[in-house]
C-alpha cells in the first residue's frame, strides 16, 4: 500500500483529503505546517507528498526546496495542491522543484486517481 | 391519518398534495407535525408524505428499533410498500442523517435531497444538549402543538438513536453524493455545529450549504417563509444549487 504524506494546515480539509485517499486504498501520513512536513517526510518516507502552498512556519515552496536538498527525501515526488484561479502557483511550484500539481476543487474519486497516476509516472 | 405496518410495527404518516412523491423525515423529539407548513407549501407540486419514525409521534414504540440503521430500513420498506420508485427527500437532524445515508446508498432512487440541521460528525453535536429534557427546551415555545409531539417521543428511542450516532461521520457520504443536495442550517443552532463546512469547498460534489441568519435548530419553523421558499425553488422550480439564495416569501395580503 503506497503511503502519501498530506500537508495542509486546515484540519477539516486535511481530514477530507485523508478520507478520500483512504477510500482509494492509500495509507496516509499528515502534517499541518512546513516544519512538520519536512520532519514527517524524513521519518515516514512516504511514496509521494501532497503539499499545500500556504503553510505556517515554512511555505510549501520552501518545504519543497528543502526536501529536494536532503538526500533521504530528494527522490520523493512532490505534488502541489493549487486552487483554481491561482495558476501562477503552478510555475512557482515547478521552480521550487515540485514534480506536479493537482488543481482544487477535486472530486473525491479523482484525487486518488490522480495520485496513482503520479505514482505510476515516478515509479523507479 | 394513515398508517402501514412495516416489519410488524405500525408506521404513522400523513400526506398532502399531488404530483411526484416527496418524503419529509423528522428529527429528535419531532414528528411529522412540524413539517405541516412545508407540506402545504409544496403540495401544489408534490404528493408530500411525512412519517413518524418508530419511537416518535404516533408510530409504534414497542420494539426497540431506534437506530439509524433501523430507520434506513423503515424508509426503504415504506417506499417499497407505497410503490414509490423515485422520490424527493427532506430530512431534519436525525432525519437528515437518515436522508443522506439513504441517498448515498440509493442514488438512483433519490432525485433531490435537502438536509436540514445535519450533524456531519459525532463531534458536531453539542454534548451538553444530548439529553431529552435539554432538547425539549430547544423546541420553539410558540408552537404548543409541537411541545405535545415532543412528549410522545419514547425516551428509549431518543437515547438509542443518539447513541447510534456518537461515532457518526458523514463526510465521505457527502463528498461522494451523486444526488443534488441542499444543506440548510440555522445560524444560531446551539445543537449542531457548522464549523467544518468551508472544507467542502475544495471538493467537487453537487452540494450547497446555506445558513439562514437568525434561525436556530428548527429553521423550518423559526424562518418558515425563507425556508419554504428555498425548498420550493430547489425542489419544485428547478433552480440550480449555485443560484439559490435566501429570499423572503412574498405573500399577497388577503382581504
Amino acid at each position: 500500500m503506497a503511503k502519501i504524506l498530506v500537508v495542509e494546515d486546515e484540519r477539516d480539509i486535511l481530514e477530507l483529503v485523508e478520507i478520500s485517499l483512504q477510500l482509494g486504498g492509500f495509507e496516509v501520513a499528515k502534517a499541518m505546517d512546513g516544519l512538520e512536513a519536512v520532519e514527517k517526510a524524513l521519518t515516514e518516507q512516504p511514496d509521494l507528498i501532497l503539499l499545500d502552498i500556504k503553510l505556517p512556519k515554512l511555505s510549501g515552496y520552501d518545504v519543497c526546496r528543502k526536501l529536494k536538498e536532503i538526500p533521504d527525501t530528494k527522490n520523493i515526488p512532490v505534488v502541489f495542491l493549487t486552487a483554481r484561479g491561482q495558476e501562477h502557483e503552478i510555475k512557482a511550484g515547478f521552480d521550487a522543484g515540485g514534480d506536479g500539481y493537482i488543481i482544487k476543487p477535486f472530486s473525491p474519486d479523482e484525487l486518488p486517481r490522480r495520485v496513482q497516476e503520479f505514482l505510476n509516472r515516478f515509479k523507479k | 391519518m394513515s398508517a402501514i405496518i412495516i416489519d410488524g410495527s405500525l408506521v404513522h404518516y400523513e400526506t398532502i398534495g399531488r404530483g411526484k412523491p416527496l418524503i419529509f423525515l423528522h428529527g429528535w423529539l419531532g414528528s411529522w407535525r412540524y413539517w405541516l407548513g412545508s407540506m402545504e407549501e409544496l403540495s401544489p407540486y408534490f404528493k408530500t408524505y411525512a412519517l413518524d419514525f418508530w419511537g416518535f409521534g404516533d408510530s409504534d414504540k414497542v420494539y426497540e428499533r431506534f437506530t439509524i440503521g433501523d430507520y434506513l430500513k423503515l424508509l426503504e420498506e415504506f417506499i417499497g410498500n407505497l410503490g414509490i420508485a423515485r422520490l424527493h427527500l427532506v430530512g431534519h437532524s436525525l432525519g437528515a442523517i437518515v436522508a443522506v445515508r439513504f441517498a448515498a446508498a440509493y442514488p438512483e432512487k433519490v432525485e433531490k435531497l435537502v438536509a436540514v440541521s445535519l450533524p456531519i460528525t459525532g463531534s458536531s453535536f453539542n454534548p451538553l444538549l444530548l439529553q431529552k429534557d435539554r432538547l425539549v427546551r430547544l423546541v420553539p415555545p410558540e408552537y404548543p402543538e409541537l411541545q405535545k409531539e415532543v412528549q410522545k417521543a419514547s425516551p428509549k428511542a431518543v437515547e438509542q438513536s443518539l447513541w447510534s450516532v456518537r461515532e457518526l461521520d458523514l463526510r465521505l457520504e457527502l463528498l461522494s453524493l451523486k444526488v443534488p443536495t441542499l444543506i440548510i442550517y440555522g445560524e444560531k443552532d446551539g445543537l449542531v455545529s457548522t464549523n467544518n463546512l468551508a472544507a467542502f469547498k475544495d471538493f467537487k460534489a453537487p452540494l450547497r450549504f446555506i445558513v439562514i441568519p437568525g434561525a436556530r435548530h428548527f429553521p423550518m419553523l423559526e424562518e418558515s417563509s425563507k425556508f419554504n421558499r428555498l425548498l420550493k425553488e430547489f425542489m419544485a422550480l428547478g433552480v440550480d444549487l449555485d443560484k439559490l439564495e435566501i429570499k423572503q416569501e412574498w405573500r399577497r395580503k388577503m382581504g
